[in-house]
């Protein structure tokens, strides 16, 4: 072989090396966070995580990166730190609007993981959920109603965008939990009239999407906020509806009127979906390797146990607020065939390439220089091809898999509050969470708690 | 031959380059405090948009007629004082920092010598715990007394609100309207109100290399 054919391989060698998705890495490197994930150590997994960043999450991975950093800075009890990371995420993730051309001609000739990762719609709108927290955490009211209006104008935007389109593409076309945190917050800032419709609209979602779509029915509280409300911004008559419609549904505003405190346990539990890659690889007749590569998406086992919030002696049993794992599952499956038919174009298309430049080499075969090298590109672009593609199995990895919600309106004074993991029937199983608070009168007193298992 | 080698060579540098590059150089210029150089850069609220407002604001503010009917009221040359009660936000906007917002009103207000201007709200208690620790640790002569405070004749509020639309995908408008509300702590009557807007449209391509 002569020298330059022996670079040519060389060249195709490295640069297939230099090329490899980083997913495999990210996949394994969530597998070693999890143990500190499982003992509540979101610490280590903060501190793991800083340390990651150009190691496991490459530049095209930094979405990602800023999304599961804000998440475990988050429960980490580093609200500010985690705030300032998720912004990073969201500025990352509104310049990405603008698609790379070139990323987007490799995503289409060389591998899908080549293209930066924007994050899907219900990421951002969940990574507002903890901008939000995170400000109340910090007792910064005014700064957790701008990420509430945030989280509102971003959902606006999505509303314009699917509007007569049908849903064109994703299933996800509100966000019922976040309408309703959105609610919560006006409501907290005394903008009554924009709580109640956001309550509405939060109710509509729950309805019209998230109960046939998703399987997660409209939680019972909401009736009741949406009854406090109307009371509130004045709108009696839509007051008098909601209460023909559940005849608990003045109980919060009869608290409220009292002077009683409430306490909103926010509970992240599970794991979200995460995806791994399917491939298929096949030498063909003339020596070429055809690779295509389709992500999978793969959802945790299913939850089984509920969870139950004791405040002193009171008790009451978490709802289902959002499945994070039914939207992704649900909304990936109604993408999966246009991916699958990517994949196949893109094995084609780099079949086409190699095989016209190693045709183009050879010429009409007189040379056996020429065949060699014609054959060794064929060879070398199979290999190059096949090494080079990946499916994107990129999310974020740390969220969990659903929010659950549990709600108490007591008078002011000293409690004890426990979260407690129960089975099915009901029976104690294991204490997640527990602490110690001082409830003044009329206070609004918000939880975020994790747990895995 | 030897072009079709490097043909080749060129065509894989060139994804590799797509593929592979990452850094992106950074320059520093450094302007004059007043400057619009740079201007609008994500279409949010800006430190240009806190001047200018702070600056027209507080200009129509000691231009209107309040000044006048409040030395004609008090029979004589005493500037009113002014006690500002910070910035309220009813925005999506983060970007609107209400301190550095807020001193810009403080500033303008102080600048224009027509108004006294006492500690605003949430700054008071500096002073009073100060003076609390002086008339235990500093020389009788040089306390400062308790009750000596200037008592303000108006309050200041001031309010963000801004408004969006969008097409859903890259084309959308911010607007944002700052009202300020000036009123008599005596007799709670609002003697003055002032509005800025500003309108921002933002183009966001679909597309680049």
């Amino acid at each position: 072989m002569k020298p330059t054919y022996a670079a040519v391989v060389i060249l195709i060698a490295f640069l297939s090396i230099g090329c490899r998705s980083q997913a495999g890495f990210i996949r394994q490197y969530r597998q070693d966070l999890r143990p500190s994930m499982v003992r509540g150590d979101w610490d280590a997994v903060a501190r793991s995580l800083k340390t990651s960043h150009g190691v496991v999450y490459k530049n095209e991975d930094r979405v990602m990166y800023w999304l599961n950093r804000g998440i475990a800075l988050h429960y980490a009890r580093k609200y500010k730190a985690s705030s300032e990371v998720l912004f990073r995420a969201e500025t990352e993730m509104q310049d990405l609007f603008t698609k790379s051309i070139s990323e987007e001609i490799g995503k289409f000739v060389l591998t899908e993981s080549i293209q930066t990762y924007t994050g899907e719609d219900y990421e951002r709108t969940i990574s507002y959920l903890y901008t939000t927290l995170n400000a109340l955490k910090q007792n910064r009211l005014q700064d957790a109603l701008v990420e509430a209006r945030r989280a509102d104008a971003f959902l606006q935007k999505m509303r314009v965008r699917f509007e007569g389109k049908d849903g064109l593409g994703t299933l996800y076309t509100q966000d019922a939990f976040i309408l309703w945190l959105i609610g919560y917050l006006l409501e907290m800032g005394g903008d009554y009239t924009d709580a109640y419709l956001a309550y509405v609209d939060a109710q509509e979602a729950y309805k019209k999407v998230y109960a046939p779509e998703f399987g997660v029915p409209m939680p019972t509280y909401l009736v009741g906020d949406l009854y406090r409300a109307a009371i509130l911004a004045g709108r009696h008559d839509e007051a008098a509806r909601w209460k023909k419609e559940n005849s608990d549904a003045e109980d919060s505003y009869k608290a409220l009127t009292a002077g009683y405190a409430e306490v909103v346990v926010i509970q992240g539990h599970g794991e979200a979906p995460f995806k791994r890659e399917q491939n298929f690889t096949t030498p063909l007749p003339d020596g070429y390797l055809l690779r295509v590569a389709i992500p999978q998406i793969v959802a945790a086992p299913e939850i089984k146990s509920g969870s139950r919030l004791l405040l002193g002696r009171s008790v009451v049993d978490f709802e289902l607020a959002e499945s994070v794992t039914a939207i992704a599952v649900k909304n990936f499956q109604k993408r999966e065939k246009g991916i699958k038919a990517r994949a196949i174009a893109r094995a084609a298309i780099k079949f086409g390439v190699t095989k016209a430049v190693s045709e183009g080499v050879k010429g009409d075969a007189s040379d056996t220089g020429r065949e060699l090298l014609g054959n060794l590109l064929n060879i070398g672009g199979g290999l190059f091809s096949a090494a080079v593609e990946g499916a994107d199995i990129r999310s974020w990895t740390l969220l969990p898999a659903e929010f659950r919600l549990a709600r108490m309106w007591v008078p002011q004074g000293k409690y004890s509050l426990q979260v407690i993991s129960v089975t099915k029937s009901g029976s104690y199983q294991s204490t997640l969470f527990r602490d110690q608070i001082e409830l003044e009168r009329g206070q609004r007193h918000v939880v975020s708690v994790r747990s895995l298992q | 031959m030897r072009s079709s080698l490097i043909l080749i060579a060129a065509f894989f540098m060139i994804f590799e380059t797509v593929a592979c590059s990452s850094s992106t150089p950074r320059r520093v210029t450094r302007t004059n405090p007043t400057s619009v150089e740079g201007g609008d850069l994500s279409g949010y609220w800006n430190d240009i948009d806190a001047g200018q407002v702070a600056q027209t604001l507080t200009g129509q503010l000691v231009g209107a007629g309040w000044l006048a009917e409040h030395y004609r009221a008090s029979a004589g040359d005493e500037r009113p004082v002014i006690k500002l009660m910070g910035v309220i936000k009813r925005t999506d906007d983060r970007n609107v920092n209400e301190q550095f917002f807020g001193k810009q009103i403080e500033r303008f207000l102080l600048n224009s010598g027509r108004v006294r201007v006492v500690a605003a709200a949430g700054q008071e208690g500096i002073n009073t715990r100060e003076r609390e620790r002086q008339s235990v640790h500093a020389s009788d002569e040089s306390t400062k007394t308790q009750q000596n405070e200037l008592g303000a004749d108006y309050t200041l509020q001031t309010i963000v609100n801004s408004q969006n639309e969008t097409d859903g995908g890259g084309r959308s408008v911010r607007a944002y309207l700052v009202n300020m509300e000036l009123v008599n702590v005596e007799t709670q009557e609002k003697v003055w109100i002032g509005e800025k807007a500003i309108r921002k449209v933002i183009a966001q391509s679909r597309a680049r290399w």
